[in-house]
């Protein structure tokens, strides 16, 4: 061992911590500089994809909702979408907007939590009251919709949906889009804009273009480093192609690009939405599915943009009522793993709940 | 910072719950034949068919739920032929006792 080697301490993060799931990285400390950074993932463990194994897609529709808590609905999509693959269903219009219309308030409601834990980190507790406050009126049309405000025991499942939007929830939806804006609009001026938030973020865990591929990043995380992905476009799922919306894009790399990413995402959620809402058909919005009915055999690869990034799905079947594999794909396990490790050496200690926030990451869903 | 608060003053105000709320189940034993599809379709196994206590006016097999194990994902209300088990805007299922949470298929409802 050299003698500056002596000088070195290890410093655990986590296992447990405000605002996310379990997760630990050792970090090693020469002073306040980070030397070596590793994860330790695997507190959340909880075995997804066995249990699939024991369990039929209508169970499993069900069971999707909890690989990651922040957006369950993202995660019923997936998973309905392999099975359909699968099955070969033949979705019917409706339910297609209605899944995407979910799908796009997930995406905001897991943003606002975003927000809410980078104010949290950067020691500012206001914005995570404003951000959480106005995330809940978004729960409040989840409620309205699946009866959960969290989970919705598998409202998107394979087939269609499991049921048709109530009386009276555009009206109650446009409203919430609306208090939404008005949300971000003081998030703006507080939080985006904010002079000492931007000196806190501004060059600060910067991941370079080259290093995206390398380490595997996708979703916000890809596209503050330059990188144009989002599977919305390059492979179009449901009825993205016939939607007009943007990517987002910055160029810096840093935790600031990152959520100034977050941002614009969350107006164009809104955008998509209220168009959504606006071409909307009528008509059923689920093919008949039998709860016991045998699946087809094949296999199937299925992948959505989730808040996070790239979520997808693998799924074999030999013809049972059950599945024969599952293989699940979460974003966050490439951004906690590989990309955190590469962040944090060379940063200081102070920054290590914000990189680690920026990334916009759930445990949850990296161990599933 | 004059606009109204967010939140409600909760023990004496109270936010209206949802049409389709998924809260605690009630289970009507007449309605009931017996299929078993609550027991095959829940996720969870929360539902085991048992003999009901009365057993000379029900003498099949009925819907023990046992709310501890249940996830609360409605799929045995959607699935039941006859409309026997309905899910409630009932949240308040908190308790000290994991025995009160298993619902047996009497009239009662609840096991003693």
């Amino acid at each position: 061992m050299k003698e500056k080697d002596l000088f070195l301490y290890e410093l655990p993060f986590g296992p447990a911590h405000s605002g996310s799931g379990n997760f630990h990285v050792k970090i090693i400390m020469d002073g306040e500089k980070i030397v070596e950074a590793r994860a330790d993932p695997g507190y959340l463990h909880r075995g997804f994809e066995k249990l699939m194994e024991y369990r039929s897609p209508i169970q499993n529709a069900v069971l999707s909702d909890r690989i990651c808590v922040l957006e369950p609905l993202s995660w019923n999509l997936v998973h309905a979408e392999v099975v359909d693959k699968i099955m070969g269903y033949d979705i019917p219009e409706r339910a297609k907007y209605i899944r995407v219309i979910m799908a796009e308030l997930t995406r905001v409601q897991s943003h606002l939590i975003w927000f809410g834990a980078t104010s949290i980190a950067t020691g500012f507790d206001t914005g995570f009251k404003i951000a959480i406050g106005y995330r809940d009126y978004i729960l409040d049309l989840f409620e309205m919709v699946t009866g959960g405000r969290v989970y919705p025991a598998g409202y998107i499942r394979p087939g269609g949906v499991r049921w048709d939007f109530p009386d009276g929830f555009k009206n109650k939806c446009n409203e919430v889009l609306e208090k939404i804006e008005k949300g971000m609009a003081s998030m703006d001026k507080i939080l985006f804009k904010n002079h000492t938030f931007k000196l806190r973020t501004k060059d600060i865990g910067i991941l370079n273009k080259k290093d995206v591929s390398i380490l595997g990043a996708t979703g916000p995380v890809a596209r503050a480093s330059g990188i144009k992905m989002d599977v919305r476009k390059d492979d179009p799922y449901e009825i993205y192609d016939n939607l007009e919306f943007e990517v987002p894009v910055e160029d810096e790399g840093d935790a600031y690009a990152r959520f100034m990413v977050g941002r614009e995402e969350v107006n164009q959620s809104i955008n998509i939405i209220r168009q959504a809402l606006r071409e909307m058909p009528e008509g059923s919005i689920s093919v008949k599915i039998m709860p016991f009915g045998k699946m087809k055999e094949g296999e199937a690869y299925a992948r959505i943009e989730a808040a996070r990034g790239e979520a997808g799905m693998y799924m074999v079947s030999n013809g049972k009522s059950v599945p024969y594999r599952v293989k699940i794909r979460g974003p966050s396990f490439l951004h906690l793993i590989p990309v955190l490790q590469h962040l944090l050496v060379g940063s200081q200690i102070a920054d290590v709940p914000l990189i680690h926030w920026s990334l916009n990451h759930c445990p949850a869903d990296m161990d599933r | 910072m004059v606009s109204k608060p967010m939140t409600v003053k909760f023990p004496y105000e109270k936010l209206e719950t949802a049409e389709r709320y998924r809260g605690e189940h009630v289970f009507d034993i007449d309605k009931c034949i017996s299929c078993g599809v609550c027991e095959r379709v829940c996720p969870n196994k929360a539902i085991e068919m048992v003999s009901a206590k009365d057993k000379e006016k029900y003498p099949k097999k009925y819907p023990k739920i046992d709310l501890g194990k249940c996830c609360f994902c409605a799929l045995c209300q959607e699935f039941c032929p006859k409309g026997a088990i309905k899910l409630t805007k009932n949240y308040f299922l908190a308790t000290f006792d994991s025995v009160s949470l298993i619902y047996i298929p009497d009239k009662n409802y609840k096991e003693d």
